[in-house]
């Protein structure tokens, strides 16, 4: 007989409750955000309609925080990429205690949650705190940088936040990949740019893929971190969603929000998907 | 010999382990050299420096008249096969075979027609447009050859290319490289741990321990004429039986592992000028077992013997031997007693006398130059 692990009724309770407090709530957002909510009222009216969606796509104000949050999110990506490479390259052809240690520092921002983070990087970023402050001892800067309040502020933020995404996926895969690899692309000629082109950079491509879905879609959706970085001076999309539900309780509306950036989501991993059936045939 | 490949004076160490103690070798255009020794002898560093994958602490690498010790290896032109044969998963057969010339700029028809010939050395015209994942152990290493011989090397190296292979195979593909290097006349350096591979592959076999270059010789001087302990200890299987002989008071007789014996023959002959303690390799296939005694045999008890197919290995306790004197092997075809039986051992040809501390070897004089 061959091992089958726990009984399948044991896996009905796991099953369940993502079924009801995932996906039963989620799919009552996806219906809400055709609904509508007629100016001044809190009555929602069920009728089918798609005034939200025509609204976001109408208002500048949701256009421009759209763009804004895509921006940030891309350049948070690109930021992780060039950060995390290195970081992750470090990791993987090293053993031992420096590992594991290197490892759980990478972990320490997904264990720590954003709040706290975030909080010390209000003191270590605002105008009188301890990056102004250094400049300002060493007579670099006269004026404290704006850096709270800021796109910088936040995108700081979003990195420390969001580097382990991009990083363990990368490590996964470049511990797989032994160096005689690289040393055969030597011998045969190729210089250190070439190894890299050619071999490295082709054979981290499927972590690389992972890492910036995974970073993209956490900066996309991220509130904490903006929330707190930018002082409610940059709104971003998932801003705007949170305004929309907790203070206007316009939820028809919030839930197209909502829609918009999972749609953004969707789109990205379907194009991974084709992208990736395209490289394998 | 005109060396074609210059090794001088090469040292190696990672912090205070020494990987490489002082390596001299000199190996001709066209030679098939093999380098031998167990784990830790340093022959895989001394094939990395020669890749130009490891820089050597001190020494100097001169291939072909021109000075490499300093080159970086993308521009050695050495082919390299690994153990692990590190074929690009990403890239087919023939994006692998061809990597070598893209990188030196070589495409088109010229390249396509390079490729089609090392494919043709290792009878893998048909499989180009393969993934490396989609084929055997066998064909993968044919390609990292061939990806090695694309490049027209100067020089082939190659690190345990037989190690990943099953026993059946192995001797197919020994086969096969000694034909290759028929074929291409390329020079070959071939690290091996395994003394069959070293010895039927090689013009010349390297023999290394402990980071140091104990003999370099054609397989059949390293065999029957080992120039140390180690090398008599180390070859053959199983390899020389190495005892203790002593010179003994009485005229014409030897201390053998603490037991009396007068030899004759050639062994007398090896031992006539020992003058202190040695040690006497006698090799287990040119030991005869005799039922009655002979002048020159080593009278003995049979302890076990070990059905090999085809023949027998007897392990036969030297009377009155010193305690903890290890068995006397003799292999031969014959089943001669059974255990406990009374055996005379009689020694054909002498593998060598060896110094006790030093290892090296005293007697008999090593024939020729």
């Amino acid at each position: 007989m061959t091992a089958r692990g726990p009984a399948s009724w044991l896996t009905a309770p796991g099953v369940a409750l993502i079924a009801c407090v995932f996906l039963a709530p989620f799919a009552l957002l996806v219906a809400m955000s055709f609904w509508s909510q007629p100016n001044g009222t809190l009555l929602v009216d069920p009728t089918p309609t798609l005034v939200n969606y025509e609204r976001i796509f109408s208002d500048g104000y949701y256009l421009r925080g759209l763009g804004r949050t895509l921006w940030l999110s891309l350049v948070t990506v690109a930021v992780s990429v060039v950060l995390g490479f290195p970081v992750a390259f470090w990791i993987a052809r090293r053993a031992g205690r420096l590992r594991r240690l290197t490892m759980a520092v990478m972990l320490l921002p997904i264990v720590c949650g954003a709040l706290l983070p975030t909080l010390g990087l209000v003191n270590l970023l605002s105008p009188l705190g301890i990056v102004n402050g250094t400049l300002k001892s060493l007579g670099l800067i006269d004026r404290s940088i704006p850096l709270l309040g800021t796109q910088t502020g936040i995108l700081i933020g979003l990195v420390q936040a969001f580097l382990p995404m991009m990083v363990l996926p990368l490590v996964a895969v470049l511990d797989r990949l032994p160096p005689s690899y690289e040393e055969a692309a030597k011998s045969l000629g190729a210089r250190p740019a070439q190894v890299w082109r050619r071999v490295v950079l082709p054979l981290a491509a499927p972590g690389l893929i992972a890492g910036s879905v995974l970073v993209f879609c956490a900066s996309l959706t991220s509130f904490v971190t903006p929330q707190i970085l930018g002082q409610g001076k940059i709104a971003t999309f998932a801003a705007m969603t949170w305004q929309q539900a907790s203070l206007v309780l316009d939820w028809p509306f919030a839930s197209a929000l909502a829609m918009v950036m999972l749609g953004l989501m969707a789109a990205l991993g379907g194009a991974v998907l084709v992208l990736r059936r395209g490289a394998r045939s | 010999m005109t060396a074609y490949l210059t090794i001088r004076d090469v040292a190696k160490s990672y912090g205070r382990a020494t990987a490489l103690r002082r390596i001299d070798m000199e190996i001709a255009r066209g030679e098939f050299l093999t380098l031998l020794g167990p784990s830790g002898s340093g022959k895989t560093t001394l094939l990395r420096i020669l890749a130009g994958l490891l820089e050597p602490d001190r020494g100097a690498l001169v291939l072909d008249g021109r000075d490499i010790t300093r080159s970086p290896a993308w521009e050695r032109d050495i082919g390299l096969v690994f153990q692990n044969y590190a074929l690009f998963p990403h890239m087919d057969v023939r994006g692998n075979v061809g990597f070598g010339l893209e990188m030196r700029g070589i495409g088109g028809a010229e390249a396509a027609r390079r490729i089609d010939e090392a494919l043709d050395t290792v009878s893998m015209r048909d499989y180009g447009a393969r993934r490396p994942s989609e084929l055997s152990g066998g064909q993968q290493q044919r390609i990292a050859i061939a990806r090695a011989i694309a490049i027209k090397p100067r020089l082939l190296l190659l690190d345990e290319p037989l190690s990943n292979l099953d026993a059946v195979l192995r001797q197919s593909v020994r086969v096969e490289l000694r034909e290759l290097h028929q074929r291409t006349g390329l020079t070959t350096v071939m690290v091996t741990h395994d003394q069959v591979e070293a010895l039927t592959l090689a013009d010349r076999v390297a023999l290394m321990d402990g980071g140091e270059l104990l003999q370099i010789d054609p397989p059949e001087r390293l065999y029957e004429c080992p120039a140390s302990a180690f090398a008599a200890g180390f070859l053959g299987s199983p390899p020389a039986n190495l005892l203790s002989v002593e010179p003994h008071s009485e005229a014409g007789a030897i201390r053998l592992c603490g037991a009396l014996w007068r030899p004759t023959g050639p062994a007398a002959a090896a031992l006539s000028g020992l003058r202190g303690p040695a040690r006497l390799a006698l090799r287990p296939e040119t030991l005869r077992l005799l039922a009655e005694p002979a002048p020159g045999a080593i009278p003995g008890r049979m302890k076990a013997v070990e059905y090999m197919g085809g023949e027998r290995l007897a392990h036969v306790a030297i009377d009155g031997a010193a305690p903890g004197t290890p068995a006397l092997l003799v292999r031969g075809a014959g089943a001669l007693a059974d255990p406990g039986q009374l055996v005379y051992v009689l020694p054909g040809s002498v593998t060598g006398v060896f110094d006790t501390d030093s290892g090296a070897r005293l007697a008999p004089a090593q024939a020729g130059v």
